[in-house]
């Protein structure tokens, strides 16, 4: 069985591309965690008309923080076209007159809190005008008005969400390398199935059956040879993420209990699909399909908390549902206790995958 | 010319017969958008009226009068309730989305409000009113005791205000919803199947029909055309279903069809044109599946497929070296602000992959050998 692991890996990593696919691509995928870990979404406001008299009145209560000012006669749809693309929040226009209303350009569902920004500042300045108008109508002093107008501030407005955090609260970076990995460990396992085609049709596989050896051990090489190499990839995501871009993946035992079997359940789905098509280009189609699919259900695509009811509960017919779900919990500091029921699921799935693969790739290698 | 396409026309027989068009084309695109429909299509259309929980303890001289002024103005959804655990429980099962309340924990001089929202997406719109609702409930407190440090006569009210804000919608360029992963979703599979479609080269080579066709009096370049035109028809007709299939089960919105017909263009050219470069530099159908792999999921993650990339930033400046950054912006420029020069331009950045592709490919034409 040794033997038969060993040669589909030599064979493996005879071809170049395999490298390849191996080694650099987790790469890409690592990268993409890292630098995703610093970025954020745009919070930088455009300002057109800093030196208009309004402008420079609520400027003086919006301070100059995240602001980009716009000159010029192409000013406003310098700043528009920049909020359209997303690379800024929001963009505020000051009229040229003083009766004209200040503008506040975003997209929506962005760039809320510098509306709210604005708005303060706004009520602000107002505020503080009104109680002067109102002093001088009644006779007061200037200075009491100016004290009176002091004493308005900004209002104290906190939010909190509660609730079920998207993610189960893990940070961007944490989140993108969970997602990611799950997805790409089961997208590279399942278009690897493309290697048992080609070896059926190529008579490697009958080749392998005129060994001394029993048929069990030449279908157990061949899937502990996969799970090898879909493990790999995995762990190299994982142990490159945590070093380089020091993502806790929490503790190693039990997300290595998880990532193991989760390449398991990928590497046995790669070889029931290799022994279940019979051409190269069905295997590439069914492989890729079935893993976006399986990937948007199980919540490897977007937060499974955003759901729909029925389709939380028809995520847990995936294996990626179990993975994220036990790695949120190991990446929040949880151990192999507390995935003990997660653990429980990828090993049935496993099981019933392995057993299933082996008796189809058996019939088919003996037929 | 006849021969290529009556090669080309026996190679979409072959896959018709073996089922794989009605996999790539019909099937795989569908299942990958009734996916996408089912899981995340919802969190974008359920944003409905704002549902709000005010918490108003007797007396209170700051949320009395917004309960009031609220029912007046006919919120519709809103519930009044004296506790403030009970207002967190609501909105933390799910119950309701959003409850104002007075901070507990702030002092008693201060004015200070708290919101707790709920975390679904779809409470986004009744968290943004209650922030609003309470900043300006606030406001109105602190100016009513400014107005008492002036010892203003009872139902003294501010002039109306000097400096007015109103909203502007930017036109977007950016796919802000469901679109936005129909799109990406859609350029990746493609490619994958491009791939998947010109590796069966090998196969061709492995049973003799290259050999055979290489003995024909036709040019070393038909059977790499031949093959060409056969994936365009397949990835052309599987972006189709992938189009269609977005728009019926997502609500996706391309934008005019000119638009969609041109970037749709581009992208079978990139597709086609990296497939036929993969096969040609390939020495197996398994080699050309993995080069094919690793090359479009590279893409897709920096091109932002499967993660939003932010708009600025070293990030930004990498997705531009994807097919599919430029297809997303595309469709975006198209949906948004409608079919023009920009939406051109975009075109021109997908295909201009393909044509190096497909530069490619060309240079390795004569390569192609029996076995």
């Amino acid at each position: 069985m040794i033997a038969i692991s060993a040669t589909i890996l030599r064979r493996y990593f005879r071809d170049r591309s395999n490298l390849f696919f191996v080694f650099v691509l987790p790469f890409v995928i690592i990268l993409l965690v890292g630098v995703s870990a610093g970025s954020s979404l745009e919070t930088e406001i455009g300002v057109v008309g800093a030196r208009t008299p309004t402008g420079q009145i609520v400027l003086e209560e919006l301070g100059s923080d995240d602001l980009r000012f716009f000159d010029g006669d192409a000013a406003i749809s310098d700043a528009t076209r920049a909020v359209g693309t997303g690379r800024l929040a929001g963009a505020i226009v000051f009229p040229e007159r003083l009766a004209d209303p200040i503008e506040y350009v975003r997209l929506p569902g962005f760039g809320s809190d510098g509306a709210a920004r604005l708005d303060d500042a706004v009520e602000l300045v107002n505020a503080r005008a009104g109680l002067r108008a109102v002093a001088r109508d009644l006779g007061r002093e200037a200075e009491a008005a100016d004290v009176a107008a002091a004493g308005v501030t900004m209002p104290m407005v906190r939010t909190e969400r509660i609730g079920d955090d998207l993610w189960g609260g893990l940070d961007d970076s944490a989140s993108a390398a969970l997602t990611q990995t799950v997805l790409f460990t089961f997208l590279a396992g399942l278009t690897a199935s493309v290697l048992l085609v080609e070896d059926r049709a190529s008579g490697i596989s009958r080749r392998h059956l005129t060994a001394p050896v029993p048929t069990w051990r030449i279908v157990a090489g061949e899937i502990v040879g996969r799970l090898l190499i879909t493990t790999a990839q995995a762990a190299l995501i994982v142990v490159a993420t945590a070093v380089f871009f020091d993502v806790d993946w929490g503790d190693p035992f039990a997300t290595g209990a998880v990532v193991v079997l989760f390449a398991a359940v990928a590497a046995s789905c790669s070889v029931l699909l290799g022994s279940m098509v019979r051409r190269p280009e069905s295997a590439t189609a069914i492989g890729v399909t079935a893993a976006l699919v399986l990937a948007a259900l199980g919540g490897a695509m977007a937060p499974i908390e955003i759901f729909p009811p029925t389709m939380q509960v028809i995520a847990r017919f995936t294996p990626h549902f179990w993975a994220i779900d036990a790695l949120t919990v190991t990446m929040a500091g949880g151990g192999i206790g507390d995935v003990a029921a997660e653990l429980g699921v990828l090993l049935a799935v496993t099981a019933a995958l392995l057993g299933t693969a082996a008796v189809v790739r058996r019939r088919l290698l003996t037929r | 010319m006849t021969a290529l396409f009556v090669v080309a026309f026996a190679d979409l027989r072959r896959f018709v017969r073996s089922r794989s068009v009605l996999v790539f084309a019909v099937l795989a695109p569908l299942a990958i958008m009734g996916a996408f429909a089912a899981t995340i299509g919802s969190a974008f259309g359920s944003i409905g009226v704002p549902d709000l929980v005010v918490v108003e303890q007797d007396g209170d001289p700051l949320l009395g009068p917004l309960v009031d002024g609220l029912r007046d103005e006919g919120f519709e959804v809103l519930t009044v309730v004296d506790d403030p655990d009970l207002a967190r429980t609501l909105v933390e099962d799910g119950t309701h989305d959003a409850a104002l309340l007075r901070a507990p924990d702030a002092a008693s001089d201060e004015i200070e409000l708290l919101v707790l929202g709920n975390t679904d997406s779809s409470a986004e719109l009744s968290v943004g009113v209650a922030e609003v609702l309470a900043r300006r409930a606030a406001a109105a407190i602190a100016t009513a005791q400014a107005l008492d440090a002036l010892d203003a006569p009872a139902g003294t009210t501010l002039p109306a205000s000097s400096f007015v804000v109103v909203e502007e919608q930017a036109p977007a360029r950016v796919l802000l919803d469901e679109t936005y992963f129909a799109v990406g979703t859609a350029g990746f599979f493609l490619c994958m199947a491009a791939v998947s479609v010109a590796a069966t080269m090998h196969e061709d080579r492995a049973n003799g029909t290259l050999g055979r066709l290489l003995m024909a009096p036709v040019g070393r370049e038909l059977p790499v055309l031949a093959k060409a035109v056969a994936c365009g028809v397949v990835v052309a007709l599987a972006f189709t279903t992938l189009h269609l299939g977005s728009v019926v089960f997502l609500g996706a919105d391309w934008g005019p069809i000119a638009g969609v017909a041109l970037l749709g263009g581009a992208l079978v050219i990139t597709a086609v044109g990296q497939a036929m470069a993969i096969t040609t530099v390939a020495v197996s159908q398994h080699a050309a599946g993995a080069i094919g792999t690793a090359l479009n999921t590279a893409w897709a993650v920096f091109g932002g497929v499967f993660l939003v990339i932010p708009r600025t930033g070293f990030l930004n400046t990498l997705s531009r070296f994807s097919p599919f950054r430029w297809l997303l912006d595309g469709v975006g420029v198209n949906a948004g602000v409608g079919f023009g020069a920009e939406v051109v331009v975009h075109a021109g950045g997908v295909a201009s992959f393909g044509l190096v592709a497909a530069a490619v490919a060309a240079s390795r034409r004569r390569e192609v050998r029996a076995g």
